[in-house]
């Protein structure tokens, strides 16, 4: 069997009780095993974010069960088993970029800082900046540096929240190519939550679909692209076909909810 | 859009608090903010009379003499048996305080709006009113005594109206200033003229800041008023009547003078916020933490 | 300061020339050439005594003294207050109407008072006006503290819990530095507010040191002499000016080049 990084069994959220509550998520159950890239894509209020804050113990489920890396997410959480990139790069302003990476680092009392430090910074290719300070760098580079910091105690998985939404269109093609090229480098697993679905067709293994109201897993696509992508996946038949299959997958649930 | 949904006083395994307390996930906000704030002041209004008590309590337990801590009891009578003299001293110091009030709140939103028209008065005005923040304005009270006939109410009326002016007008500018440029923008593409734009967006935008200073200097009005009644001038308001009481060690009478100054305070500040609900009555700030 | 100066010579020259007397008379008493102002700095307070601006230097380390007694303490005070309440929810239910509470009580108004209370029970004058100061510092910083301690983004409270950050982690990596610009806008306020309650406290009878009791002294004396009324406000102004500025360079010293999260 497998070894399975994230295990959900009819997963279910609610949030709030009696006439106002409101079913984030209903059924889900999803299987990703260790290496893969999984892209977590569907409308507002499909709760994928939601799913992601699950599986990293941020929210517990109402019911189901969920085993991460084997263990209870709770366990995984204190285990330190992932790390977590969000939309905006919340990095402290009040570090530099060296101290900003370290941070997990000294919480989780790690020996051997500086070299960790200084090989996450050359894997984003950010070590010429390793003494400026957050506001001194552009979007893409400090998500760069969340990523880093992210990575800096080698977790088995990476969880990511829209994390080039804000960025531009140019950016963040680069940045996908640079998580690609970081996914391959450190074999983590990949959580990816976006909006995008060329962005989720480009970078995954297999891109779940989600509906709303209330959210559940409506569709599971594998890519099927092959390895290592680049721009000239980007305009190959079957980049498209995928996307197209994922656009119907969507537009099929808008029209039956 | 990501939607985030966080758990009310959920508390992790290690008993820290959710930095979300008060955060309520979309589809279950109740509108009961206002009962809710009632209730909340039940608890808080049963411990002040508790505390009542037991200070009443202590003093009669422990015999403690009336110049060390005067019991409850006996300041509300001597507040009933001095009624007469000290609401109509204290009618005199309301005057300064509201005169005050008056003056330096409509002067403080004039150069508010001031700053907005000319920038040139804004630079001037802010490192100014920064440094005039340092000092400590009470200072001012024997000059103005000097400048002014010592024994007329004028000099507090001017210490109160200078105290009372820089918050107004710095937080009034500040609402005024502090809007989107997108609503800016937005009034422009419709050709608004100026006076439209301070109409339509910056003056509803500064209300709460304007209300927020307003709450602090009601109250502060009647303190500056007492504390520049302190340095001199006639004996017929309350400032003069507190502090001779004191020195006399009479000291029942002078917490009866302080409650009478609380009073007039608190009744200044339910002005505030009863025009507060008028002119606002889409927003009604209650977050105590929002005091500027 | 400057314009300061330029408007008050200004005052007095355009109203004595068409002579003018409301609603400030523009004689030399009640209204000072502002450089006589200074110069009665360099003369004796009484005759043969020291120079005033001695004095008033002595005068003025007493009253910063008890302000900064009560403005550390506050201070202290204050932000254990903030930690405590952003710490449990309950406490902050039932101690923040307190809090808000105390501030009704006018302490101001109430510092002589206080003052000679505190004289009847035997403590020093110092210490009554501490407590005093102690008590205005210690609200502002307490709110402040409270809402910078919440400051952070969300965002960063879960990235703090992905790692499994013990509470007391939380506190000192993110929550204080972020609150930091938000007590030191508290303790620039806290700060006058010191001065101005020493100052008060200073004015009951039977205290002779300190500034407050200068002015008091002074302003009895405005017919007479009122430069020296005049200089001594001006020395309480610097003092005010020097207790916040002090405040600020500790603000630039802790936060470097990080960039300023609210301005004040």
């Amino acid at each position: 069997m497998n070894d399975l990084v994230v295990k959900a069994d009819q997963v279910a959220k609610v949030f709030g009780q009696g006439e106002g509550q409101v079913v984030a998520l209903e059924n889900i159950s999803l299987q990703i095993e260790r290496g893969e890239f999984i892209s977590l894509i569907g409308p507002s209020g499909c709760g994928k974010s939601t799913l992601l804050r699950l599986v990293g113990d941020l929210l517990s489920p109402t019911s189901g069960s969920l085993e991460v890396n084997g263990k209870t997410p709770k366990q995984a959480r204190l285990d330190r088993d992932y790390g977590i990139v969000f939309q905006k790069a919340t990095l402290l302003d009040w570090r530099t970029v060296t101290k900003n990476v370290e941070l997990p680092l000294e919480i989780m009392n790690t020996d051997d800082r500086e070299a960790t430090i200084s090989d996450m910074l050359e894997l984003v290719q950010l070590d010429e900046f390793a003494d400026h300070y957050p506001w001194q760098l552009s979007g893409g580079m400090q998500q760069r540096v969340a990523i880093a910091r992210a990575l800096a105690f080698k977790p088995a998985l990476l969880l990511m929240d829209e994390p080039f939404g804000a960025l531009d269109e140019m950016t963040r093609e680069l940045m996908q190519q640079e998580v690609l090229r970081i996914w391959d480098e450190t074999e983590t697993t990949i959580v990816f939550v976006t909006h995008s679905i060329p962005e989720a067709v480009f970078l995954s293994t297999r891109v779940v679909v989600m509906s709303s109201r209330p959210g559940r897993i409506s569709d599971v696509i594998r890519t099927v692209l092959p390895h290592p992508r680049d721009e000239d996946t980007r305009d190959s038949q079957q980049y498209y076909e995928r996307i197209t299959e994922v656009r119907e997958a969507l537009r099929r649930d808008e029209g039956s909810s | 859009m990501t939607e985030r949904d966080h758990e009310i006083g959920e508390t992790n395994e290690t008993g820290f608090a959710s930095a979300f307390e008060g955060d309520v996930p979309v589809g279950t906000r109740t509108p009961s903010a206002i009962p809710h704030r009632l209730k909340g002041l039940v608890p808080a209004g049963i411990a002040f009379f508790a505390v009542i008590a037991v200070w009443e309590g202590a003093i009669r337990l422990f015999d403690v003499q009336a110049f060390v801590l005067p019991a409850p009891s006996v300041i509300v009578g001597r507040f009933i048996e001095t009624s007469d003299v000290i609401w109509s001293v204290g009618f005199n110091t309301m005057i300064e305080a509201l005169a005050g009030l008056i003056a330096g709140t409509i002067l403080g939103v004039a150069v508010a709006f001031g700053t907005i028209r000319w920038v040139p008065l804004r630079e001037g005005l802010m490192p100014f009113a920064i440094a005039a923040n340092s000092i400590p304005i009470i200072a001012l009270a024997p000059i103005a005594n000097g400048m002014f006939s010592i024994t007329s109410p004028v000099p507090k009326m001017v210490v109160v109206a200078i105290v009372v002016f820089f918050p107004v007008m710095l937080n009034t500018a500040r609402g005024l200033l502090d809007v989107d440029a997108d609503e800016v923008e937005l009034m422009r593409s419709y050709a608004a003229t100026p006076r439209e734009v301070m109409w339509r967006v910056r003056v509803p935008h500064a209300l709460p800041y304007f209300f927020s200073a307003m709450k602090v200097v009601s109250v502060l009005s009647i303190t500056a008023a007492i504390v520049a009644e302190y340095f001199g001038g006639s004996q017929e308001v309350l400032g003069q009547y507190i502090l001779n009481r004191a020195s006399l060690l009479v000291f029942p009478d002078a917490w009866a003078g302080i409650l009478v100054a609380s009073i007039l305070g608190v009744a200044l500040y339910g002005f505030v916020l009863l025009a507060e609900r008028l002119v606002m009555p889409w927003h009604v700030s209650f977050r105590a933490t929002d005091a500027s | 300061m400057a314009s300061f100066v330029v408007l008050w010579e200004g005052y007095k020259l355009v109203w004595n020339s068409f002579g003018w007397i409301e609603p400030v008379r523009p004689d030399n008493v009640v209204m000072p050439h502002t450089w006589d102002m200074i110069l009665e700095l360099f003369k004796p307070v009484r005759r043969g005594g020291q120079l005033l601006i001695v004095d008033l230097s002595a005068r003025s380390f007493w009253t910063l003294r008890e302000a900064l007694v009560g403005f550390i303490i506050g201070g202290l005070i204050g932000f254990g207050l903030g930690v405590l309440f952003v710490r449990s929810g309950l406490a902050e239910r039932a101690f923040m109407p307190y809090v808000v509470g105390s501030q009704t009580v006018p302490i101001l108004a109430i510092a002589p008072m206080v003052v000679v209370w505190g004289g009847q029970l035997a403590f020093p004058q110092w210490v009554s006006v501490s407590v005093i100061a102690a008590y205005l510092t210690f609200f502002p910083v307490a709110i402040n503290t409270l809402r910078g301690l919440r400051s952070p983004d969300p965002n960063a409270i879960e990235l703090m819990r992905s790692y499994a950050a013990k509470p007391k982690e939380v506190l000192w990596k993110l929550q204080f530095p972020a609150a930091l610009p938000y007590i030191f806008t508290a303790l620039k306020i806290s700060a006058t507010a010191s001065v101005v309650g020493a100052l008060i406290g200073e004015l009951p009878a039977g205290f002779q040191s300190g500034l407050g009791r200068a002015l008091l002294t002074f302003s009895q004396q405005f017919a007479v002499r009122s430069t020296k009324l005049y200089s001594t406000v001006i020395i309480c102004a610097i003092v005010g000016i020097l207790f916040v500025g002090f405040i600020t360079w500790l603000e630039h010293r802790v936060m470097k080049e990080t960039r300023r999260v609210e301005s004040s």
